[in-house]
Order: structure tokens, then sequence, then C-alpha cells
């Protein structure tokens, strides 16, 4: 590959044509004062198309030089093919880190569109190096992350939504997309948490044959989130709640039920009684505590007492027969 | 495209003297082949994209009839299992090999002799060994490719007190009716309505052919078992469920069913994950309501499960008093509830349930 040092006036250089750019701008704070003490020191990278330049590598330089009224800008010359320029320009946006979710996914549509590379081969050449595993699932996610709306994509970036869950959301129903990234803001949910609202609205709306949308547009939900008296966790909580209440009408009864029947017990508070979990099992549990052999005689007192009560006999029904 | 078309064999260098190994390099001899040194340590390094179709064929080292591992919590049926082969062609959405078996190829044991000496070692006197070679795979899937049961049961003719039960969502069968082995062999099929076929057991056989090779097998004077197992609660399943269980009476006679096993959907956490990213289309994970059991699995809420199976026990029961009916994975507490009682109490099952002289206590 032929590359040729030179100087360039900016007016030679085609700001507007974006090609090669991949990732976003970095700190341009700190450039403005290298610039001011150094001048453009590091010089372009640029390939020539048609009568100008188009910048492989430097769109930030070139920006802070023009604002500082630098006019003329060193530069290295490639004289190679737009699939060499296009991989070193995904190379150096590495490099630097400076590609976020949607940058990675902009970059893959292009080497898959516009210089058909194979998709086998995105995955397995291109999808490692931004760091991701390669598996087709992946490349799925992010091609459809390409495709998210330009608003969603904002949203995101400005909320600094983390990968992660970008990549949770990206194969969610299209019309609840807009729903679950204002609720990722609003409540700021854990990776895990956001998974188990996914999940648990795929499943209510599979079991109800309604679409997302209608499921998330539930009065009850919307009550929730619009709740000034709660702070976001509490608001989190309550709305996973109501979802799994929703999903799991039987379980939750039962076990809101078995509840019930424990406080009606109204234990002496150094005693514990425990059920199996999900009811599967019909051992029950009791741990105590205690400090002496009078406590102790209170303690099993208690739970003679116990033992007679109605909602205790209640309490065993239900757990042997649900 | 057929069913099983690999694009490549690997073959271990000590399996390349074995007849079967030979056998099965004549079966496929358009494939590239391979030698490895140790198909254990290739099988990891075997990547998504390239061992989809590979087919490993194995001189195995460790031991290939092993007691079937159970589950924490659940009775247990002493039923053994080879496994010969491991893999499948057919692409069950809850199936359990996409979480143990993660390369997707199929993999062979060509070492059959050593099925036969480890077969020898574990019978007993007086007491029936029942054994599968449908843990991890499906019995006869492959059959049509790789003959196994050409190598099995000559074989198993000459064993004694064992029984093998070749399980299967085929209609595989032809090969059977070329040996005399009605006293050695059962064939089991699972079963599920065939909208539930259509949704989640892609290329496997319809419920139709599947019942129409059952009653081949009984014609030939065969007993043959069902498995309702995955039962899934779709929402009209119970409809469903009886229309099978009416299409089975129709064309079996139930002195004919040498045992019927039941049980519910369950999946362990990694299996939903990759139901969820895998069958994006399968309703599977939204019916009934799941709970984390002792051992780890997910399955239906108790009393929907206790519901579910005193349904299919009544159906079932409507058809032939006689089946010997079992719960497949499940604990005392679910046994009492559906039937009353614990197997062993339960004269039609009480030489299923009855430990098996351990033979292999090493094993555990
Ligand atoms: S037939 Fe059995 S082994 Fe094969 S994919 Fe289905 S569940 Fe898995």
């Amino acid at each position: 590959m032929n590359k040729i040092y030179s100087i360039l006036s900016a007016e030679q250089i085609n700001r507007a044509d974006e090609f090669f750019r991949v990732g976003s701008s970095y700190n341009s704070d700190m450039l403005r004062r290298l610039l001011d003490e150094w001048g453009v020191i590091a010089p372009l990278i640029v390939s020539r198309h048609g009568e100008s330049y188009r910048i492989v590598e430097g769109f930030d330089r070139f920006d802070c030089a023009v604002l500082h009224g630098i006019t003329e800008l060193p530069v290295i010359e490639v004289d190679t093919d737009e699939f060499s320029c296009y991989r070193f320009a995904i190379f150096n946006a590495v490099r630097q880190e400076s590609c976020d979710i949607f940058d990675i996914a902009q970059a893959l549509a292009v080497l898959s569109d516009y210089f058909l590379v194979p998709r086998q081969d995105i995955a397995t050449e291109y999808l490692p190096f931004f760091g991701f595993s390669c598996r087709d699932k992946i490349l799925d996610k992010l091609i459809t992350i390409h495709k998210f709306d330009p608003s969603q994509k904002k949203l995101c970036r400005d909320e600094c939504i983390e990968t992660d869950k970008i990549l949770l959301i990206s194969d969610i129903d299209r019309t609840i997309r807009n729903d679950m990234i204002e609720l990722m803001i609003e409540l700021r949910p854990s990776i895990n948490k956001v998974k188990q609202i996914i999940e648990l609205i795929d499943e209510i709306s599979g079991r109800e044959g309604k679409p997302p949308a209608e499921v998330l547009s539930d009065p009850l939900l919307r009550s929730i989130l619009d709740d000034e008296a709660c702070n976001a966790g509490q608001k989190l909580n309550r709305f996973r709640e109501a979802l799994y209440g929703r999903r799991n009408p039987a379980l939750s009864r039962t076990l809101e039920l078995v509840d019930r029947k424990i406080r009606q017990l109204k234990l002496d508070n150094r005693i514990k009684l425990i059920i199996p979990p999900y009811l599967e099992g019909d051992q029950l549990r009791l741990e105590a505590e205690f400090e002496n052999k009078e406590q102790l005689e209170e303690i099993a007192r208690n739970l003679l007492q116990t033992a007679g009560l109605k909602s205790f006999g209640e309490l065993l029904d239900i757990i042997k027969e649900p | 495209m057929t069913l099983f078309e690999p694009v490549k064999i690997l073959i271990e260098k000590s399996a390349l003297d074995l007849p079967y190994a030979q056998k099965l390099l004549r079966y496929f001899s358009e494939t590239p082949v391979q030698e490895v040194d140790e198909i254990q340590q290739t099988k990891k390094t075997l990547h998504d994209y390239f061992s989809k179709n590979v087919l490993l064929i194995t001189d195995y080292k460790g031991d290939i009839i092993k007691r079937c591992p159970g589950t924490r919590g659940a009775l247990c049926c002493n039923y053994y299992v080879a496994n010969i082969i491991n893999g499948c062609p057919f692409y069950c959405t809850y199936c359990i090999l996409h979480d143990y078996i993660n390369c997707g190829s199929v993999m062979i044991c060509a070492n059959t002799e050593k099925f036969f000496d480890e077969l020898r070692a574990k019978t007993r006197e007086k007491f029936l060994l029942r054994l599968g070679t449908g843990e991890l795979a499906d019995s006869l899937a492959l059959e049509p490719f790789v003959h196994l049961n050409d190598e099995l049961l000559p074989g198993l003719k000459e064993c004694k007190n064992v029984v093998l039960e070749l399980k299967t969502k085929s209609a595989f069968v032809d090969s059977i009716l070329k040996y005399d082995v009605a006293d050695k062999v059962v064939v089991g099929w699972s079963v599920n309505p065939q909208n539930i076929i259509d949704t989640d057991e892609y290329k496997s056989a319809s419920l139709k052919q599947r019942i129409e090779a059952a009653r081949i097998m009984v014609q030939n004077g065969y007993k043959v078992t069902f498995h309702f197992d995955p039962i899934i609660l779709v929402p009209d399943w119970q409809e469903q469920y009886r229309a099978v269980i009416r299409m089975l009476r129709d064309s079996i006679p139930g002195e004919q069913v040498a045992w019927l096993s039941l049980g519910g959907l369950r999946f362990t956490a990694s299996l939903r994950k990759i139901i969820q990213d895998r069958f994006k289309k399968s309703d599977i994970l939204s019916y009934g309501e799941f709970v984390p059991c002792p051992d780890g699995k997910l399955r239906y809420f108790r009393p929907v499960r206790v519901n579910m199976y005193r349904f299919m026990l009544k159906e079932i029961m409507a058809w032939n008093r006689s089946i010997p009916v079992y719960l497949c994975m499940e604990s005392q507490q679910v046994w009492k509830q559906v039937f009353g009682s614990l197997p062993l109490e339960r004269s039609a099952l009480a030489h299923v349930y009855t430990p098996y002289p351990d033979t292999d206590l090493h094993e555990e």
C-alpha cells in the first residue's frame, strides 16, 4: 500500500463524508487543549475520493483544528481500497475504545450490506474483535440494534443504558421497546430484573394471547409507574410483583394464603416456621431462638397452643393439597 | 434434505479397526473423514458454526451402561441407560440435549463389544434389567443411517434377564422386525398431541405415524411403551391429550403396553434460556405456572401437576386398567396425591421399583 505524507488545506478534505467514521467523538475538550499547546501534530489519515479527500481517521482532530482556525493539516494519504480503509477505521475505533454498541452494530451492518462480508466471517472474525462471543444469536441482536429508531438510540446513549441491557431489549417486541427504555431510565432495574420483566411480559402475552403492548398498558401497571408517593425502587418491586401475580395467579394466590395463615398463628417472634419453598415438599421446619430453660418452655407452650389452632390445621391442609 | 447428512466424520484413531466403525465409514462413504487422537478433547474445541452435522465415532473408554441418574427428591425406577449414541437429528424445543450436548454433533460409541461385556456383568438372575438407549438420543431416529440395531439385537438375543427399551419419536421400526427379539425388546414412543408435535417436536414423526409403527410392533408380538412426557399444559390440553389416549386405545390393546409413563414439562434454568433464545415461536413456557424444585429444575406448580396427572391417569384407566402407569421424576408426595400410594405398594409397579441388586455401587 502506498502512503504519502503531505500537507492538505482543510478545504481539500470533504468533512461531510463520514463513510469511514466508526465510533463516536472522544473528549474534544482535551483535544482542544492539546491543539492549543501543540497544534496538529499527528497526521490525519485520508484517502482520495474523486476530486477531494475522505477522512479515514482523525475526524475529531479535523473539527478541532478548523475551530482553531487552522487551515492546513498534516495527512497521510493511503492508496488502498475502501474495504481496507474501513477495516482500518474499525480497528482504530476499537483501539481508541470509542465504539458503543450502536456504533458496533452500524459497523457490522456496513460490513454485511455494503462490503457483502459473509455472515459467518462477521461472526467469527469481527464479533470477537468487538468483545463479543462469535455466536449467531449475538449477531442477530446487533443487526436488530442497528435498526432501532434514532430517537431510541439517542435516549439509550444520553441515559447511558448499559450494553447488556440494550442487547436484552433488542429482541423484544418492537411495540414495547420504547416503554422498556423508559422503564430502564426511570426505575433503573438491574440486568436480572430487566430480564425477568421481559420474560414475564412475554409469557403473559403468550398465555393471554394479547400483544405485549397491551400487557404493558394494564392500568394497574400504569398506576404503579405514575404513583408519586413511591420511589424508583418501590415502584420497581411493585411493578414486578404485579406482573408476577398476573403470570402466576394460582401460585401467587396460594403463597399469599399460606402467608396469611402463618400470620394468623401469631407465633412467638423467636419462632420461625419455614414452609417448603413453593410448596414442593410436605415437611415444615421450625427454628427457635432461646437462651435458657424458661424461654424454651415458653416456646414449647406457644407451639403446643399453635398446634391446636384451627388455622394451623388449615395451613397443613394447604401444604398437603394446595 | 435428509434427516441426517453429516458434513464431516471425526473418528478416534483407536476406533479405526472396530468392526462397527468400519461399517459406519462405509455407510457414510461420501463424507470426508478426519482421524483424531481423542474425541472428547476434540469435542471441546468444536465450535457452533462448524460442529453441526459432524459425526463423531469413538472407542468409548468410560462406562457405556449406567444407572439412570434420576433426580434429587424423585422416586427412582431402577432404569439403566446405555449411551451408545449421543445426539439427535430431531429438534424438540424442550430437549435437554440442547443443554447437555452443546456442540450439536452426533457421537456414536463404536465399541459395541464393550456394551455387551458391561451388560453381562450387570444382569442378575431373577431380576429384569430395564435398559434404554434413549437418554442422550432418540433410540431409533438415526437407525436408517447408522443401523445400530444390526449391531445390538443379534447379541441381545443371547442375553438373559434384560429388556431393552428403544424409545423414539420416529417410526423407524423395520430394522427391529428383522430379528426375533420380542422377548428382549420393547419399543417406546413419546407421544404428544399433533399440535404440540407441530410446534415443538420438529422433524419427528407425526402422531399417526408413531401410533401406526406401534401397531405394527404389537402385530408382530412385541410389547410397546408410551411416554406422555413432557405433558405440556397448552390451553385446551385436556381435550388434546384425551384425543391422543383415544387414538392409542383405538389401535393398541392395553395388554400389550409394557408400561406407560407420565411426566410434566420440566427444564433447567439454562434450558429455559435456550428455549427463549432459539425457539421464539414456541409458547411452551407461557402456559402453566413454573416453580423451582429441589433438583433445580422448574416444574408446573404442584397442584397443577397433580391435577394434570390425575386427569391423565383417569383417561388411561378408561383405556385399560391393567396398564402399569408411573410418574417420571416425581416426588413421593406427588405419587401419593395422584395414586394414593407409593409405587412399591402398587402391585403392577412393585417389580419396577424394587431396587435392582446393586451391581455397580462403585458407580455412584
Ligand atoms: S427426540 Fe428426544 S433426544 Fe431427540 S430432540 Fe426430541 S427430546 Fe431430544
